[in-house]
């Protein structure tokens, strides 16, 4: 299971050589008139899944949503609404930013009136600030998600060298602030590749936002600087148990609009417990305080027999960003018979099942989530068996000349993945495969990815091991372009995350023919072709399109999974209904 | 006597610091920490900046001298002076960290000095102990007397039978039935949660909150506890110095408290007192069942990060714990029993 | 008076007589006997670990699944079909939520497995502590206070912290330096290590107390008359009269081994699945407390009764090998 990553879904609003995201926001609000206002809500989690509260470090989706309604207002902010394609809005910056070249250069301005908790203003130098904190490795925490896609996009200023405010050279620094830089509150970013939905991406992700640098004291990785409606009770965020979010006094609503944090309780409570059962046999018990309670993690199977009668009526399905699936070798297994038998081979719906069956997931074709607009299945996977086809398979290893290929299966040892390896191994050898299995220790140095991303694999012999992805913004750039492409856009930087090393000179044409592209449309069209493409060649094999299943307390009102909260629960909508 | 107290505190010195070295070397055993610290995500940069911060590039002798400087002048991180020298040419003087002695090092995962990491978990600890202690004391000792005051008849036997099986079930199984069955599903309690003991206003939240991890720790020790006692008093009633008192016409009552229980005290004394320093190094698996963030928490987060500076100060911190604990408990011994303090 | 002495002394010689004929040995065996407690153990320990040795056999032969999968006996919601876990014909004690392994034939193996452990760590800690012991309570001396003051430290380590913080490295330097093929055995020899090195304390007390006891007896000092040598006098002399609290010893640690094997299996640290221990079967069975009581139970069962009458042997058999009083 890789990154927990954000997914968005939205339209790539390019279209013609100047682009003005648009103002108004679409959708009904959700209920939330000043009547609802007041109360304390408890956000219920499990401990030990933050790895920061540090902008710079903060990643999974579901933190860079709640954060981004409660404390850390960004350029632009996706709103609160139903609808599956929003456009983002202005947040902090007066509009969603404006480019006259397509995308290589992008320029906002900043609003007046916005302030830190300490009363200073937001000016356009945090905003350079900020960003130059996501290119410190020690600060990001190596999640990677700055310095992969500023990398990406603006590859001369890695390869300047530059590395964050407190180590870099002068004659890095000033690549950086060639690139990136602020007059009064006009703030401009120039990328060497043109980045057509960058706002997107400025929406979600948290390497764009400001940082206070007086702030800035070198022990700030669970402190909280707010410019957001509320700020946090404690001097610092805990971990293992959470923090509580009050009012903040310096906030002005008039900075900000009710379609992105409408804001109504009194205080956001975070609890963090030991483990998902502990927290949702208190959200099935619904006592006291929990009534008001409410968490951004799925229902686990196990709990499905207690889901009955006044329990049903506190759930909520949606669809989710999340896509599984395993990533072969491309330097290992080279022949795409080989690889494509062990798709044919998988059963998807018995791994389904060991995870916690149809409302956990359904069987998909592709890496692409079903939620991403210009989503097609694969036509390269178009007829697969979702139960496993091992005649079929098997005929494929014999045209391939490989009857019995043995094959290292890698994984995370986890409980979790120890029910769904016997599945998967067994699917596998009914179809001739000879499976050998490695199990990477949860605390091994490096960690799982850690060991993916490497050509060599640390040492390991792995052929094929698990994957997962959301797109880390609303459009399939997000994903068939980390997944597949052989080369982030014409830059020997680093895998990005092809953790298969899989490469094939057709699909990154079709890539490239993307990128050239300026219609959304054709956009996603030659993207879900490359995908095609990369399917018929056996690139990954598919897993699962994942769904949401929330339970909340009885006394939660405007519970919205949208877009701009990845599909997680909003917090700018949340409110206490009263008795 | 105090030639005896000196002695033994000599011994305790001398064995705090064989502690250390042995721990340090047991850590650094397996090459430069930098690497399995560096975490999910490592690069190059990241192993080298680690190393730059912590100072693992230092021969090992070295970094054990800046451990002891620590502990006993304090010192600054990051360790490289070069990198110390490059943060105040770019403005950031404020991001060096002073640790004051006595340092035990810091946490690059949780950007604090192991000192602050060990004070906040001090509490949750030091509470469990502490209410564990007092219940399993005060109750093993008295079930125990009952049992072998009753010794043969049926709460002799429903004790001996319920210790046998209490001690046999596995903390964490019972920690999980308190948690989910009797807090939770059946809300014959409020759910256990850590509330700090500040001032007096804080005694009852504190209380309710320790009360079910404390008693599922101490039904462990409990259980034991009553055994010990039961045979203890056995065995030194059977002694004739009981039989004599007995015999002179002192009541049962009398006999039993002044003289069986007396020497049933000591060795009772030793295990308690070993029993409790035990605890001060964090009950690993009750807190993890609880999600209490002692001790114990601490360490199973540190060893999941190889936060090595972290996984030291805790072993050190325990160890002398203990160590000091044996030292009371013996002087204690020698001043109850004569003898002891000519034995050795 | 005269004919109740004599009566007495009559009673007496005769019962001498009868006592005379019996050795500290089958003393020992009758009073074993008649403990009705210590006999229900005995038997109870017995059929354990026949069942323990039977296991592997059962396993290669197909009547015990501990590995196989039955998806089809799992619902929808990953928990076993039908009540009590999923007990049925084929799987008396029910299946695994999530995968749909047979339950009994998991915790029956994995007895196998942490008797091994057990066995093998508590064989260790025994030498150790044995070896040391007598070392100590024979020489004395210098010797002894720097025995000690080792047990001394070694007890005054955290020993859980110890063991989860050292995991990785010992683990990896047993199979970098020493090869032992990674997985479980690796993990399985940490376990016994741990076991070993900080269980051989409680054993070397017991012995040093033994043998200093037993120093004191005139034999002992008779054959250092006669000139026999140390090693020699160690273990003709010394060791024949250490059965008992060996033995002992031996009994009670067990137990305690397969207890602190769950708590390593719960921290992660003992070995892993698809291989069963009772420890890290306990460990995937205390995740569904309520989803899933019947597969709570079961495990905490099997080792609470184990513990419990390895416990009540031991008890039993330092009662008959060594009456003190009232016990």
């Amino acid at each position: 299971m890789k990154k927990r990553t954000i997914a968005r879904l939205g339209s790539l609003a390019v279209a013609g050589a100047v682009v003005t995201a648009a103002l108004t926001a679409c959708g009904p609000s959700t209920g939330g008139s000043s009547e609802n206002t007041g109360g304390t809500v408890t956000y219920l989690g499990v401990a030990g899944q933050w790895e920061g509260t540090d902008p710079a470090s903060v990643y999974y989706g579901n933190e860079l949503a709640s954060l981004r309604r409660l404390v850390y207002r960004g350029l632009v902010a996706f709103p609160i609404t139903d609808d599956p394609n929003p456009a983002p809005l202005g947040d902090l910056a007066t509009d969603a930013g404006t480019t006259e070249d397509g995308g290589l250069t992008w320029t906002f301005t900043i609003k007046d009136g916005v302030t830190w908790q300490d009363g200073s203003p937001v000016t356009g130098d945090d905003f350079i600030y900020g960003l130059s904190r996501s290119y410190d490795e020690t600060l990001v925490n190596g999640t990677g998600v700055g310095t992969t896609y500023l990398g990406q996009y603006a590859p001369s200023v890695v390869e300047a060298g530059y590395s964050g405010p407190f180590t870099s050279t002068p004659e890095a620094t000033a690549v950086f602030e060639e690139h990136f830089f602020a007059e009064g509150q006009t703030v401009t970013y120039k990328f060497d590749v043109a980045w057509p939905d960058f706002p997107y991406a400025a929406a979600t992700l948290f390497t764009t936002d400001p940082y206070q640098e007086s702030f800035d004291d070198g022990s700030t990785l669970w402190e909280i600087n707010s410019n957001g409606p509320y700020i946090l009770e404690e001097d610092e965020f805990d971990p293992a148990l959470g923090g509580t979010f009050v009012r903040n006094p310096e906030y002005d609503p008039s900075t900000d609009s009710t379609e992105l944090r409408e804001a109504l309780p009194d205080e956001f409570r975070f609890e963090f417990v030991a483990d998902s059962d502990v927290l949702f046999q208190r959200l099935v018990a619904d006592n006291g305080d929990d009534k008001a309670a409410f968490t951004d993690a799925n229902i686990p199977a196990t709990f499905y027999s207690q889901i009955t009668g006044d329990v049903a009526d506190r759930t909520m399905k949606s669809t989710s960003p999340y896509t599984r699936f395993l990533q072969i070798n491309s330097l290992t297994v080279t022949d795409p018979k080989v690889r494509r038998a062990l798709a044919v081979a998988l059963n998807q719906n018995g791994v389904i099942q060991a995870w916690g069956g149809e409302n956990w997931g359904e069987p998909s074709t592709t890496i692409v989530a079903k939620a991403l607009p210009g989503y097609q299945p694969n036509k390269g996977f178009e007829g697969l068996n979702p139960d496993g086809d091992p005649e079929a398979a098997a005929a494929l290893l014999a045209e391939a000349g490989q009857p019995n290929p043995e094959i290292v299966f890698a994984f995370p040892d986890t409980p979790t993945n120890q029910k769904l390896v016997p599945v998967i191994q067994q699917s596998w050898e009914a179809a001739g495969f000879v499976v050998k299995l490695n199990p990477i220790a949860p605390d091994a140095t490096p960690g799982y990815y850690g060991q993916m991303a490497d050509k060599d694999k640390n040492g390991n012999k792995v052929d094929v091991f698990f994957a997962g992805w959301a797109s880390d913004w609303p459009s399939l750039f997000g994903v068939v372009v980390p997944i597949i492409q052989s080369n982030p856009a014409g830059v020997q930087y680093g895998v990005g995350f092809n953790y298969g090393f899989y490469s094939n000179p057709e699909v990154d044409a079709l890539i490239d023919q993307a990128f050239a592209s300026t219609d959304a449309n054709e956009q996603a069209a030659l993207l879900a072709q490359a995908d095609s493409v990369a399917g018929a060649d056996g690139a990954y094999i598919p897993i699962a399109n994942q769904k949401n299943y929330f339970l909340y307390g009885s006394k939660i009102g405007g519970f919205l999974p949208d877009v701009a909260s990845s599909y997680y629960p909003d917090f700018g909508s949340i409110y206490v209904l009263e008795d | 006597m105090i030639a005896f107290i000196i002695r033994r505190v000599l011994v305790g010195i001398v064995m705090v610091v064989v502690m250390i070295f042995v721990v340090f070397s047991l850590f650094f055993a397996s090459g430069n920490p930098a690497i399995n610290q560096c975490g999910k995500y490592c690069s190059a940069e990241k192993i080298e900046e680690l190393t730059r911060l912590l100072g693992y590039d230092k021969p090992i002798p070295a970094q054990f001298g800046d451990f002891v400087r620590g502990l006993v002048v304090g010192r600054d991180y990051p360790v490289n002076d070069a990198y110390r020298e490059q943060l105040i040419a770019n403005g950031f003087e404020n991001r060096i960290i002073h640790c004051e002695a006595p340092c035990l090092g810091y946490s690059q995962s949780d950007q604090k000095t192991v000192n602050q990491l060990l004070g906040k978990a001090a509490g949750p600890t030091i509470s469990l102990a502490v209410v564990s202690f007092v219940i399993w004391i005060f109750f093993g000792v008295l079930i125990g007397v009952l049992a072998a005051v009753f010794k043969g008849k049926w709460l002799d036997k429903v004790v001996v039978g319920s210790t046998l099986v209490v001690y046999a079930l596995p903390v964490f199984v019972i920690g999980t039935f308190f948690l989910q069955y009797v807090a939770i599903k059946w809300e014959l309690y409020p759910y256990p949660r850590f509330e700090p003991l500040q001032g007096p206003e804080d005694i009852l939240p504190w209380i309710t909150g320790i009360f079910l991890p404390a008693l599922t720790l101490a039904l462990f020790f409990m259980a034991a506890y009553v055994r010990y006692t039961r045979a203890f008093v056995l065995e030194s009633m059977s002694e004739d110095y009981i039989r004599t008192a007995r015999a002179k016409g002192l009541p049962e009552r009398r006999v039993l408290f002044k003289h069986g229980l007396r020497s049933a005290l000591t060795p009772l004394v030793t295990l308690a007192g070993l029993d409790f320093a035990s605890l001060l190094a964090g009950a690993i698996i009750t807190e993890s069942v609880f999600n209490y963030q002692g001790m114990g928490a601490l360490a199973v987060k540190a060893n999941n990060n190889h936060d090595l500076p972290v996984l030291i100060g805790l072993v050190i911190v325990g160890a002398t714990a203990v160590i000091v604990m044996n030292i009371i408990v013996d002087i204690l011994y020698a001043y109850i029993d004569p003898r002891v303090r000519f034995a050795k | 008076m005269t004919n109740t002495n004599a009566t007495t002394v009559g009673v007496v010689l005769n019962s001498a007589s009868v006592v005379a004929s019996r050795s500290p040995g089958r003393l020992a065996w009758a009073r074993f006997l008649s403990d009705k407690k210590t006999v229900v153990a005995a038997v109870i320990v017995l059929i354990y670990v026949i069942l323990a040795i039977v296991a592997p056999i059962l396993v290669s032969a197909g009547i015990l699944n501990p590995y196989k999968t039955n998806q089809d006996l799992i619902g929808p919601d990953s928990l076993p079909l039908g009540n009590f876990g999923g007990i049925s014909a084929d799987h008396p004690f029910g299946v695994e939520p999530g995968i749909g392994r047979d339950v009994l034939s998991r915790v029956w193996y994995g007895l196998t497995f942490s008797l091994l452990i057990a066995l093998v760590g508590s064989f260790l800690a025994m030498m150790i502590g044995i070896i040391l012991g007598i070392i100590a309570g024979l020489t004395g001396g210098w010797v002894d206070t720097i025995i000690g003051r080792l047990i001394d430290l070694t007890l005054s380590f955290p020993q859980t912290l110890m063991l989860l913080a050292l995991s990785g490295t010992i683990i990896a330097i047993l199979t970098g330096t020493f090869g032992v093929p990674e997985g479980d055995l690796a993990r399985a020899t940490y376990v016994i290590l741990v076991l070993a090195v900080f269980g051989w304390v409680g054993v070397a007390r017991v012995i040093r107390g033994q043998v200093l006891s037993i120093r004191e007896r005139e034999y002992i000092d008779a054959s250092k008359l006669i000139g026999s040598s140390a090693p020699r006098r160690w273990f003709r002399e010394v060791l024949p009269n250490l059965w008992a609290p060996i033995l002992v010893q031996s009994t009670l640690m067990l137990p305690a081994y397969i207890s602190t094997e769950a708590a390593l299996a719960y921290l992660g640290v003992s070995v892993q699945q698809p291989t069963p221990t009772l420890g890290n079967v306990l460990q995937d069975a205390v995740r569904y407390p309520v989803a899933d009581f019947t597969y709570f139970i079961i495990p905490v069962i099997v080792l609470v009764v184990m513990v419990v009458a390895f416990n009540l042997l031991g008890d039993g058999l330092r009662d008959a090998l060594d009456p003190k009083g009232n016990r």
